[in-house]
């Protein structure tokens, strides 16, 4: 009697891709999520949603790529964008040499055509894409949702919040954010600015605080700041978030 | 000299002297700086101004801090610039919050909310063109690091800026940015700079002279981020330094002095 085989679970797969930002040919780092099991024939196996991870300021780093496979493992297509070119920094004077560095025009347009990429896929169902950010790059998956309506979910991690009220209200893809209490940068006054802001526009803004966390709490390679604790619970807010907004 | 000043008519005189020098020193206006403050959209925020000895009205200078927020030695550059005849506004982005630690510095910058600096700097423009001491048609900036970014961003959302000094800050790669450019640009930049490379700097150059507009751009062999601050202790240059700075005062004074 043959018993169903416990198959090992489908690796990600990974590969760099490369597509048009403006006239620039840029790189980029996708993750695929496993084969579906060949035994389900649904008219729907060929799409996926997709999220763009927008790294922090140091780059498109190991860890960032580790985020993006572990999203791709949960089923997402995802396309990790380098807004650095290549650049990837060792520490905290390099980090700030490339964002300071960094011309803001230039990032706002990888990261609009990352979606554009992502839309364009066959194996992505374009109604559904999302985009998460880390310091840097959530400030970025933020500009995204506010120029591009068809974005279907936002997350962000310890980001400077966008304060003009008329680009907030052109928000429509609902945000979830984690943020560390002792943040220095961003006061708990903007957290609260911003989710007003959004309510009053009709949109949802889920903006979540951490006591005794600041910026780095949920990177384990962050010794100083990294809290375990809230850093689970920031992910898991996180794949909630996805999946509710994004779906299957 | 000890045996004039034996007599007591030469020690008369000695005591004139000097109290005549107190009494020129007392009646010449000394420059000044204090804190103002204006309205930045619905926010009311503050910064640091100083102001030149002389009376009568002056070309303005918006003067716009690294990311180490408005310190020291942002207050003194805005006070070399006041005794070079202009009146200096250096702004406050960070709101009162200032980083001694690259670290802390670091999540100041990464916290900063662009479109409340871009709104701030613009503030900053209304204000020195209303002030009766400045010359409205006669306002630059000067920016380093992230000063220096956001000193490109004065010059892109004001028209009528009329000079523009940027140290180490990221060009504009968008032509509609670059075309909204009117002010002409003194730039100074470390080569060995990792986020800011020589490429990009000449990219910049071939495409704002391609739209015909002034740039006078530097190259500094052997100096990376931040040369021109000597608390920069590891990437001080202080010839480059030097250099950098008799460039931005000849700069000022040709496009901004009557």
């Amino acid at each position: 009697m043959l018993l169903g085989a416990a198959a090992a679970p489908a690796p990600v797969r990974t590969q760099i891709v490369s597509y048009t930002s403006a006239l620039e040919n840029v790189h980029a780092y996708l993750a695929l999520p496993p084969n579906p099991a060949k035994a389900m024939h649904s008219a729907q196996s060929g799409r996926r949603p997709a999220i763009i991870v927008i790294h922090g300021d140091h780059g498109l780093d190991d860890w960032t790529k580790d985020q993006a496979r572990t999203l791709a493992a949960r089923g997402y297509v995802v396309l990790a964008v380098d807004l650095y070119r290549g650049e990837v920094a060792h520490d905290t004077e390099e980090a700030h040499e490339l964002m300071r560095g960094l011309p803001d025009d230039r990032a706002l347009r990888d990261v609009a055509a990352a979606y554009a990429y992502l839309a364009a896929r066959p194996d992505v169902r374009n109604t559904s894409i999302g985009a998460i950010g880390w310091n840097m790059g959530g400030w970025y998956a933020l500009q995204l949702a506010i120029h591009e309506p068809r974005l279907a979910a936002c997350v962000v991690n310890d980001s400077a919040l966008p304060t003009d009220r008329a680009d907030i209200a052109r928000i429509r893809a609902p945000v979830l954010g984690n943020f560390g209490a002792d943040d220095r940068g961003i006061p708990p006054a903007a957290l609260s600015e911003f989710q007003k802001t959004m309510q009053a526009a009709g949109e949802s803004a889920d903006m979540k605080t951490y006591p005794g966390a600041s910026d780095g709490f949920d990177e384990p390679t962050d010794s100083d700041h990294y809290r375990p604790d809230a850093a689970a619970d920031a992910w898991n807010r996180t794949l909630a978030f996805f999946a509710k907004t994004l779906g299957p | 000299m000890i045996q004039i000043l034996q007599s007591p008519r030469s020690r008369a005189l000695m005591a004139l002297v000097v109290l005549a020098s107190i009494g020129v020193l007392l009646a010449a206006p000394l420059p000044t700086s204090q804190t103002v403050q204006y309205q930045s959209g619905d926010e009311t925020v503050k910064a640091y101004l100083a102001l030149p000895a002389s009376g009568g009205r002056h070309p303005g200078i918006i003067v716009i801090h690294e990311y180490w927020g408005l310190n020291d030695w942002i207050e003194q550059n805005a006070q070399k610039l006041a005794d070079q005849g202009y009146v200096a506004l250096a702004v406050d982005l960070y709101r009162g919050g200032v980083a001694t630690t690259p670290g802390d510095a670091q999540e100041l910058m990464r916290s900063l909310p662009k479109d409340r600096a871009v709104r701030d700097l613009e503030a900053a423009f209304t204000y020195l063109a209303a002030r009766p001491d400045v010359d409205p048609s006669r306002i630059g900036s000067i920016g380093w690091c992230m000063g220096g970014t956001y000193s490109f961003q004065v010059a892109i959302h004001e028209p009528t800026l009329a000079a523009c000094v940027v140290n180490y800050g990221a060009p504009p790669t968008d032509p509609a940015d670059i075309a909204a450019i009117h002010a002409p640009i003194l730039g100074n930049f470390g080569a060995d700079d990792m986020g800011i490379t020589p490429a990009a700097v000449s990219a910049f150059q071939q495409a704002a002279q391609a739209d015909h507009k002034s740039v006078d751009l530097k190259e500094y062999d052997g100096a990376g981020h931040a040369f021109e601050n000597p608390n920069n202790t590891a990437g001080y240059r202080p010839e480059s330094a030097a250099d950098a700075w008799n460039r931005i005062t000849a700069f000022l004074s040709a496009n901004l002095k009557p």
